[in-house]
């Protein structure tokens, strides 16, 4: 790699390192594992670097990669009372309150399907056909993981938080 | 608030106080490659076992009073090199890896490379002490390290470093450079069957001869790598 490259590259590690963890976060619902992933997909981003960096959007691609190892580790967790044990795990060994943690643990009752749409449908603001897209699914199956995923968001979290519209 | 709504914004309120824990990215590479280096070290022994369960279904099948030694003296078997894994960061190159071979040798290379011993020659002296390449390389080879330059792809590179005894004649080897360059290309010599790039050096008293291969279809870049690689190699008085 030569120097002008890897200072790109460095330069987006600089830039993207907070955004990616923090997707994975929400994918994971752990910090520590989130920071793990995104440092993960920088290292594989590093390792195709030649063809990252003639991509516009590289930072799309990053996202891309954090969010596959996310789906990958969600699958891994196999029994989810397991990951809610985790949220409360980590909380106190960071000694400092995870945001929103009853978003979290509403986040880790869902598959990790339904978790990875509601993520991408409602924090990267993705619309349903580049959510199909990304995942390799079909536009009616992502429509089908959001209504679950919302019908299950609303079963857990309090009835106030939202005026309810089925 | 729709239900869509309020969890846009919760989504967004939680990443936003999320503090992310730290990560520093050198360590991403040295825990990649632990992992690759477990990988690659399963991989070895599923082979060895393989391997191992073949050439004992064989001898089993040999008619008794036939002699087993057809059998052990057949074709060997390159293995993969045992490739040393990295010890620290570079200070130099933030993505750099800094791998100890032993022998009082310390080099920096870039995360991808492989770096092993010198161990899988058949040579005693010049004793082989480090070999390095921009892919992982297998061992083996006679006075040269054969398997590995047969396997070297068209835009890789590779050298390895020989030390020769303190009693050698030591006016051929000149003090160590600051910066080392690859100068004209010499031989083909009859070990390795090709031209290289070599080097004689002095340093820390101690006497070494490096073998540069280049591919043909090298980039500059992998090139001024190579250089950059042997530049980082730090060398103890005491082997």
């Amino acid at each position: 790699m030569d120097k002008d490259a890897q200072l790109n590259f460095e330069q987006l590690w600089r830039t993207e390192f907070g955004n990616v963890a923090r997707t994975a976060y929400l994918l994971t619902g752990d910090p520590e594992e989130a920071a793990d992933l995104a440092q993960e997909a920088f290292v594989e981003t590093y390792r195709r670097w030649e063809d990252v960096s003639r991509m516009d959007r590289q930072a799309a691609w990053v996202q891309r990669v954090v969010r596959n190892l996310a789906v990958t580790w969600l699958r891994r967790q196999r029994v989810w009372a397991r990951l809610a044990a985790r949220l409360e795990v980590a909380e106190v060994a960071t000694l400092e309150p995870l945001p929103d943690p009853e978003l979290m643990a509403a986040l880790a009752a869902l598959t990790p399907a339904q978790r990875v749409v509601l993520v991408l449908r409602y924090y990267s603001d993705q619309s349903i056909e580049d959510v199909a897209d990304a995942l390799h699914k079909r536009p009616g199956t992502v429509r089908a993981l959001t209504s679950q995923g919302l019908e299950k968001m609303r079963g857990i979290l309090p009835k106030e938080a939202w005026r309810d519209e089925r | 608030m729709s239900v869509e709504d309020e969890l846009r914004a919760r989504f967004q309120q939680a990443a936003e106080a999320l503090r992310v824990p730290k990560r520093e990215l050198s360590d991403g590479f040295q825990r990649s490659e632990r992992m690759r280096a477990r990988k690659r070290a399963a991989e070895v022994l599923s082979v060895g076992v393989v391997l191992a369960l073949f050439g004992a279904s064989i001898w089993l099948l040999l008619p008794l009073g036939k002699s087993h030694d057809s059998v052990q003296s057949g074709g060997a078997v390159n293995s993969p090199t045992a490739s040393v894994s990295p010890s620290a960061v570079s200070s130099t190159h933030p993505t750099w890896l800094v791998h100890s071979v032993g022998q009082g040798l310390t080099i920096e290379s870039p995360p991808d490379w492989s770096i092993a011993g010198g161990g899988g020659m058949n040579v005693v002296s010049p004793e082989p002490v480090l070999l390095a390449g921009t892919w992982l390389f297998p061992a083996g080879g006679d006075c040269a390290p054969t398997a590995a330059l047969d396997s070297m792809p068209r835009d890789g590179a590779f050298f390895w470093i020989l030390e020769y005894p303190s009693l050698h004649d030591t006016q051929e080897f000149a003090p160590r450079p600051e910066h080392f360059s690859f100068g004209d290309l010499k031989g083909p010599f009859e070990c390795v069957g090709q031209r290289t790039y070599l080097l004689l050096f002095r340093d820390a008293s101690r006497l070494f001869q490096a073998h540069i291969v280049i591919g043909p279809d090298a980039s500059n870049s992998v090139r001024s790598d190579v250089l950059e690689v042997l530049d980082s190699l730090q060398v103890d008085k005491e082997a």
